[in-house]
């Protein structure tokens, strides 16, 4: 079970993150937009980081969320939240 | 994400503060309500604490078919915001909204290719007859952006939007750019907007239509929210002797919200954009960069999707058998792959 379900399921419900697949956009499979913006504060708080507004614009499924958190926290890099404030483009440009 | 069943007293104070600093909206004006579960999922709060509060003074209404306690939806939102906590509905969306204001300024102004869905449906939902819209145009290229594509989504007949519910969809070409005012009377006219939200000389609020498309009687009550602060800037800036307009935008972000600004045309002949609302919300966060407050002076952000239509004309307006209305949109926004 990846960690983006788990968050999700925080915010929705088991029962209702268990319709969403990986690849599905999540405002498709009908996560209303206050359940989307608590997904990614718990995001940013199990990753112990702020994400920059560019970072926010590329999640759009859990697939992109657990390939964010992997890079927060898996690179054995935890930003500090009141630090962060690099864009996602700035790195990757 | 789970909301507590019990407050400490120094937060129920706090709450039942907001309650009195609120301007509640005037019953002749009332337009939206919802009940009890509703302004608790809204509040993030327990449905004890709603409670509280109805006793400390928040209005209850009472309209529904069996006499359900309803409450007016600008009341239990306003709440929200006044209390501050940062976990209401409301906050949590301004606060998406605004969250560019805290990365490098660079960004503000970058180029992007963005999509962005909005669905208005109709307050009276399935009971919506004769229902029919006026829909505005974008207008990306005013500021150097490129609209890619534009469509509207609803049932039509003679040419004329129709039905309970309308899609639009755009992609576009958002492209910001710094722009500093000239003209120390624009400025002025700038800082004595934000100063008076800053010293709650002004409320900022979210308003019913009634209050915030007639900007005198906003003021009259001390509250205003973008489109009646937009008209009241627009006013000054021409007492000041400076040719103003306002301007309908779509933020773009994580959920984007239909908003508006003033356009002031400055000495050197170039519009500038004053939004000092955006200014203020931006400054009550800890994350925002102390730039943006300049920012907001003139300048013009690559996050923005602005309409050929004025603050008081919305990105659309809607009339049915039940009367005009401007119903709020369900928006949402992605960038495009190509703009990465």
């Amino acid at each position: 079970m990846s960690t983006a379900y788990t968050l999700l399921s925080q915010v929705v419900g088991d029962a209702v993150a268990r319709t969403v697949e990986p690849g599905m956009s999540l405002a498709e499979a009908g996560i209303g937009s206050g359940s989307l913006i608590r997904l990614v504060l718990l995001v940013e708080e199990h990753c112990d980081a702020a994400l920059s507004a560019g970072e926010v614009d590329a999640l759009s499924t859990l697939a992109d969320i657990d390939l964010l958190i992997g890079r927060l926290t898996g690179g054995g890099e935890t930003r500090p939240a009141k630090e962060a404030t690099t864009d996602v483009d700035a790195a990757t440009d | 994400m789970t909301r507590p069943g019990a407050h400490p007293p120094e937060v129920i104070e706090r709450w039942q503060a907001a309650v009195e600093q609120v301007v509640f909206t005037p019953p002749a004006l009332r337009e939206k309500t919802m009940t009890a579960d509703e302004a608790v999922e809204w509040l993030q709060c327990s449905p004890q604490l709603l409670q509280t509060l109805t006793a400390a003074g928040l209005p209850v209404v009472e309209d529904g078919p069996y006499a359900e306690v309803r409450y007016d939806t600008y009341d239990v939102i306003n709440v929200g915001l006044a209390a501050g906590f940062g976990m209401s509905t409301a906050e949590l969306g301004q606060r998406s909204m605004l969250r560019y204001s805290g990365d490098d300024p660079a960004t503000w102004i970058r180029p992007r290719d963005w999509s962005v869905t909005s669905v208005y449906v109709c307050d009276q939902g399935a009971d919506c007859v004769d229902g029919s819209w006026q829909v505005g145009e974008p207008a990306c290229e005013v500021f150097g952006g490129t609209l890619k594509s534009f469509s509207v989504q609803a049932p039509s007949a003679g040419g004329v939007v129709s039905g309970p519910e309308v899609t639009l969809r755009t992609e576009f070409t958002g492209v910001g750019s710094v722009r500093t005012v000239v003209a120390p009377q624009i400025r002025d006219v700038y800082e004595d907007a934000l100063e008076s939200l800053r010293s709650q000389w002004l409320r900022y609020q979210w308003l019913p239509t009634g209050l915030r498309q007639d900007p005198d009687l906003a003021v009259a009550h001390g509250v205003v929210d973008c489109m009646a602060l937009s008209l009241v800037t627009a006013a000054n800036l021409e007492r000041a002797g400076y040719q103003a307009r306002t301007r309908t935008v779509t933020t773009v972000a994580l959920v984007g919200i239909d908003h508006a600004w003033t356009e002031a045309l400055d000495d050197d002949g170039e519009w500038k954009v004053l939004d000092p609302i955006f200014a203020h919300l931006a400054l009550g966060t800890r994350r925002t960069r102390p730039e943006y407050r300049d920012f907001c002076c003139g300048s013009v952000p690559s996050r923005m999707l602005p309409w050929q239509r004025t603050a008081a004309e919305g990105v659309l307006s809607h009339r049915c058998a039940a009367g005009p209305s401007s119903p709020t949109g369900s928006i949402r926004t992605a960038v495009l792959e190509s703009g990465r």
